[in-house]
């Protein structure tokens, strides 16, 4: 494979995933890690 | 302590969502299955130790319990390969013009093991040796997909094809130009 090619996968790859990693984090996510954390609080 | 690891969980959050949308294709399910993993994390936090490569203690997590949900249900699309490369042949006007939903649905003609391979090592930033930890497998075999998994990602894009286009084909990829022999 070229080095042209393997760039351009490369870029786009991350270009597709950075997409999703600069999305805000869902509300249920954060609920879910508030109510482990209060979990955690209660039994320690 | 705990509160922290909470912090900590929340700093790779971004990259388990990104890590499990090229596993499983659809944002919901990708969700679901970060929030299995947070709750596995949770649960065996005292495994873990602090100091140590926790984003990629939690991407093995994730991998695990999507190997598991895998073997638990078969996947809803049952030749998403084919229906994939059929979808990108249907628009044969868009030959060299390589948008993004483009490229998500070649990644989704790779075979599991080739596209995770390449995403933790080409997307994630995980070393070879950290990928292979993470799939519990040779630094040589994650090597081997990797390479494998951008050989088909070349072939599917047709950046290098048969010789037809010729080297032109990738910057006219790049340029989002649409081929004048394309058509």
């Amino acid at each position: 494979m070229s080095d042209e090619s393997q760039a351009f996968i490369g870029l786009k790859l991350r270009e597709l995933y950075d997409n999703v990693v600069s999305e805000p984090v869902p509300d249920r996510l954060l609920e879910l890690l508030n109510k482990l954390g209060a979990k955690d609080d209660k039994a320690g | 302590m705990s509160y922290d690891f909470r912090s900590e969980l929340l700093a790779v959050i971004p990259n388990l969502r990104a890590f499990a949308m090229s596993l499983v294709g659809s944002a919901d399910r990708a969700d679901d299955l970060v929030q299995e993993t947070l709750v596995r994390a949770w649960d065996k936090r005292d495994s873990f130790t602090p100091g140590t490569n926790l984003k990629g203690w939690l991407f093995t997590i994730l991998r695990n319990e999507f190997y598991s949900q895998m073997r638990k249900r078969k996947r809803e699309v049952a030749d998403p390969e084919g229906l994939m490369a059929a979808r990108l042949s249907t628009h044969p006007e868009q030959v060299g013009k390589l948008d993004m939903e483009d490229f998500k649905a070649a990644i989704d003609t790779l075979p599991d093991d080739q596209r995770e391979a390449l995403i933790l090592v080409g997307a994630s930033g995980f070393s070879y040796e950290e990928a292979a930890e993470i799939c519990g497998c040779a630094i040589g075999t994650i090597k081997s997909r990797v390479s494998r998994a951008r050989a088909q990602l070349a072939v599917v894009l047709k950046l290098e094809g048969d010789g037809e286009y010729g080297p032109d084909a990738v910057a006219v990829g790049v340029m989002n130009l649409n081929s004048p022999s394309a058509a």
